[in-house]
C-alpha cells in the first residue's frame, strides 16, 4: 500500500493537554489472564512483582486484574477520549509487560496512524502572512513591472 | 412489516435451533460435522443486519468496574483534592434518581427497604454555573480590557455553551462516571454534571483552585478561536463607527488600496480604512463590500486587542508548582 | 546589458498583450540570449521585475555605531515594558530547526529522556521574533536573553511502515516493518529578558 492510501491525521492533542496542566490520558487498564495457562505465565509473574508498583506510581489510572479462563492474555487500555486499545500479551515476560504498560501510559489514546505534518500551530504567522501585495506601494490596476524602461 | 415477519420467523427458527443445540449438546452429543452451524450463523448475521448493532452499554454496567476507585482516580488524575463524598453527589443526576426510584417501585418490594438515600446534584450544578459565569466574565475582563461587555458576554456564552462543555466533559472521562437515566448521556445532563463537578471542586478546594481548573480545561478551548467566530456582528462598520465616536477619533474613511483581476472570476480588492489620514486597517475581499466589512473587522480586532498576534494567554502553572522550577534554573 | 533589459521589458509586455503567440515570445527569448552572450541565458526571471535599488549613502562608522545603539536601546525598552505581542522562535531540537510559538505542538522522531508531563527548556534558540523586531543569533541567542519552555506530552510510536524488497524471478523477498519511537512536545512559553547588548 502506498503511504498516501493509508489513513492519516494531523498532529493534535486531547483538550489542549499540557497548556495548563498535564493530565495522564490513560484512565483505566484491565489485565485479563488465565490462572493456569502456559501463555499467561509472564502475566502472572508481572502481577506478583510489578502491578502494585505500577498502580502506586500511577494513581490516576485504575488497574483491574481479572483472572479468567482464557488462552490469550491481554491488556485492555481505555483512554480519556474514549478510545480503547487491546494489546495481546501471549508469552510475554514480566519486564516486557512492564515496558508495554509504560508505553500505554505515555500515549494519549489518539489513533496511531500516519501523521501528516510533524508540527501543529494555531498562529501560523506573527509578522503577517505574505501575499502578492506585500511590500508594494498601493496601486490600483494590474500588477506589472514598475517603471524601469526609462533608460 | 416484512422485516417484522422475517424477524418473527427468525426468532421461531432460532428457538428451534436452540432446542436443537441443546439437544445436541446435552443429550445426544453426536460427534459429527455440525451441519446446523452454517444455517445458524447465517441466521444470526441476518438478525444482526435487521436489528442493527446492539445499543451501547454504559461502562458502569460492563464487567470490571469499581465506582469508588474510579472516582478517586478521577480526582487524582486532574491533580485536584476533591472531597469524594461531594464529588460522588455531583455525579448523581435528578433524572437518574427518578428512574432508579421507579425501577425499585416496579420490583414490588415495600418502599422502606428500597428507599434511596442519595442527594442529586441540582444544587451543586446551580452553584457551578454561577461560579463559572462569574469567573469567566472576570477573566475575560482582565485579559481583554478593551473588549465591550457584549463581546465578553459572547465569549463567556461560547465557553459555557453546551457544545464546548460537553466536549470537555467527554474528554475528561466524566461521561463514564455520570449517573443518568439514559445512555448515551444526553448533552444537557452532561452539561449539568460538569457544572456540578465545578461546584463540588469549589466546595472542597475553594474558589482559587476552581479558577485554575476552569482556566486549564475550559479557557484553553479559546486557543485558535477568532473573536468574530464567537461573536456574531452583523454590521461591523456600524460598530466601528460607534467605537470611534466613543473614543473621539475621526470617522473611518474606506478607500480602495489595491485591486487585482477585477474582470476575472477571482477578483481581489483591498480596502483600507483611513481615519485622520492614518491607516487604521486594511482587509481583502472578493467584492468591495466584503473587503470593507473585513477591513472593519480587522480594525475592530485591533481596537479590542484580539488580533492574531496578541500576547498569548497566561496558562502558567500555579505558584506552588513554580517554586521548584525556579530553583532548578538557578542551580544550572 | 541595457539592451537586454529593454528587450526583457519588451518581451514581458508582448507576452502580456498577446499570450496567444508563444512562437514569437520564444523567438524573442532566443534572440535575447544571443545578445547577452553569457553562460546562462537572460530571461524575464533572471532579475526582479522592480528597479534595482541604488546603494544607500555611505555613512561613517561612528554614525553607524550610534544608529546601532539606538536600535538596541529601543528594542531593550520594548522588552523591558513587555510591549510586544506574541513571540515566535526558531529552535534547534532533535537535529531539526523548528519555528515555534506558544501553544504549538511538535513531533520528534525519537524518545527523549524526560518523562511525560515534565517541563524542559530548549536552549538552542536561533531566532526570536515579535511583530516589530526580530533577534537573530550568531548562531545562537544567549541563554539569559531568551527562555523557551516545553512540556513532554506523549511518548508514542509511529504508525508501522512496511519496507518491502522484492527481486522478481530470484526468489528474493524481504519484509521489514519499521516502527519509530516518537515524542510530542508542547511549547509552553517563550520569554524574553531585556539583556540585549
Amino acid at each position: 500500500m502506498t503511504s498516501r492510501a493509508t489513513p492519516s491525521r494531523f498532529l493534535r492533542s486531547v483538550l489542549q493537554n499540557g497548556v495548563g496542566r498535564y493530565v495522564c490520558q490513560l484512565k483505566r487498564i484491565s489485565i485479563v489472564f488465565s490462572k493456569n495457562a502456559q501463555s499467561s505465565l509472564g502475566v502472572r509473574d508481572f502481577i506478583e512483582e510489578g502491578v502494585v508498583d505500577y498502580a502506586n506510581k500511577n494513581p490516576g489510572t485504575v488497574v483491574y486484574v481479572s483472572p479468567q479462563s482464557c488462552r490469550i492474555p491481554k491488556i485492555v487500555a481505555e483512554y480519556l477520549n474514549g478510545n480503547v486499545r487491546e494489546e495481546i500479551v501471549t508469552n510475554k515476560t514480566s519486564p516486557q509487560i512492564s515496558e508495554l504498560l509504560t508505553k500505554l501510559t505515555n500515549q494519549s489514546g489518539l489513533d496511531i496512524i500516519r501523521i501528516r505534518k510533524p508540527f501543529h500551530t494555531d498562529n501560523p504567522s506573527i509578522q503577517g502572512q505574505w501575499h502578492p501585495f506585500t511590500n508594494r506601494p498601493p496601486s490600483i490596476g494590474p500588477i506589472r513591472a514598475q517603471k524601469q524602461d526609462t533608460q | 412489516m416484512a422485516s417484522g415477519y422475517i424477524l418473527n420467523r427468525g426468532a421461531l427458527t432460532l428457538g428451534i435451533h436452540c432446542q436443537r443445540v441443546c439437544r445436541n449438546i446435552s443429550l445426544s452429543q453426536v460427534r459429527e460435522k455440525k451441519r446446523w452451524m452454517k444455517v445458524y450463523t447465517y441466521l444470526m448475521a441476518k438478525k444482526l443486519k435487521l436489528d442493527g448493532p446492539p445499543p451501547p452499554k454504559p461502562r458502569s454496567q460492563q464487567p470490571l468496574w469499581d465506582y469508588h476507585t474510579e472516582v478517586q482516580a478521577f480526582s487524582t488524575r486532574l491533580h485536584e483534592n476533591f472531597s469524594l463524598e461531594v464529588l460522588k453527589t455531583a455525579f448523581i443526576n435528578p433524572c437518574y434518581l427518578q428512574a432508579e426510584q421507579e425501577r425499585r417501585q416496579g420490583l414490588g418490594v415495600d418502599s422502606e427497604t428500597t428507599a434511596l438515600v442519595l442527594k442529586d446534584n441540582a444544587q451543586l450544578s446551580a452553584k457551578g454555573v454561577g461560579f463559572t459565569r462569574s469567573f469567566l466574565t472576570d477573566w475575560c475582563r482582565a485579559s481583554f480590557p478593551s473588549l465591550p461587555s457584549e463581546g465578553v458576554e459572547s465569549i463567556v456564552g461560547h465557553l459555557t455553551s453546551s457544545a464546548v462543555v460537553t466536549y470537555v466533559a467527554r474528554n475528561l472521562g466524566i461521561e463514564d462516571l455520570t449517573m443518568s437515566a439514559e445512555f448515551p448521556v444526553p448533552d444537557d445532563v452532561l452539561h449539568s454534571t460538569f457544572m456540578a463537578v465545578i461546584g463540588a471542586l469549589q466546595e472542597s478546594s475553594g474558589a482559587e483552585r476552581t479558577g485554575f481548573f476552569l482556566r486549564d480545561f475550559l479557557v484553553t478551548q479559546l486557543i485558535g478561536k477568532d473573536l468574530f467566530d464567537m461573536w456574531t456582528v452583523v454590521n461591523p462598520m456600524g460598530l466601528l463607527v460607534e467605537e470611534l465616536t466613543k473614543r473621539n477619533v475621526p470617522l473611518p474613511e474606506p478607500r480602495l488600496i489595491r485591486s487585482a483581476g477585477a474582470s476575472t472570476v477571482l477578483p481581489l480588492y483591498f480596502v483600507g480604512l483611513y481615519s485622520d489620514k492614518k491607516l487604521l486597517a486594511q482587509g481583502p475581499g472578493e467584492t468591495l463590500l466584503a473587503a470593507e466589512d473585513e477591513a472593519a473587522r480587522v480594525a475592530l480586532r485591533k481596537l479590542y486587542g484580539y488580533t492574531e498576534n496578541r500576547r498569548p494567554l497566561d496558562f502558567s502553572p500555579q505558584q506552588q508548582h513554580q517554586q521548584p522550577l525556579i530553583k532548578s534554573v538557578s542551580s544550572n | 546589458m541595457a539592451v537586454s533589459r529593454g528587450l526583457t521589458g519588451l518581451w514581458r509586455t508582448c507576452s502580456m498583450l498577446s499570450p496567444r503567440l508563444p512562437l514569437l515570445s520564444a523567438a524573442a527569448v532566443r534572440l535575447q540570449s544571443s545578445v547577452s552572450g553569457g553562460l546562462v541565458p537572460q530571461t524575464s526571471l533572471s532579475r526582479p521585475p522592480w528597479a534595482q535599488q541604488t546603494s544607500p549613502v555611505p555613512v561613517s562608522e561612528e554614525e553607524e555605531r550610534g544608529r546601532h545603539a539606538a536600535v538596541v536601546s529601543t528594542v531593550n525598552q520594548r522588552i523591558q515594558r513587555q510591549d510586544f505581542g506574541r513571540l515566535f522562535a526558531v529552535v534547534h531540537f532533535a537535529g531539526r530547526q523548528w519555528k515555534v510559538t506558544d501553544e504549538d505542538l511538535i513531533l520528534i522522531e525519537n524518545h527523549i529522556e524526560a518523562e511525560c508531563g515534565e517541563r524542559i527548556r530548549m536552549e538552542k534558540v536561533l531566532l526570536v521574533g515579535a511583530e516589530d523586531f526580530t533577534l537573530i543569533g550568531r548562531p545562537l541567542l544567549g541563554k539569559e536573553l531568551v527562555r523557551v519552555e516545553a512540556t513532554v506530552l506523549e511518548k508514542t510510536e509511529s504508525s508501522p511502515k512496511v519496507h518491502m524488497r522484492f527481486w522478481r524471478r530470484h526468489r528474493f523477498e524481504r519484509k521489514k516493518i519499521i516502527i519509530q519511537p516518537q515524542t510530542v512536545l508542547r511549547i509552553n512559553s517563550i520569554e524574553l529578558a531585556p539583556r540585549l547588548t
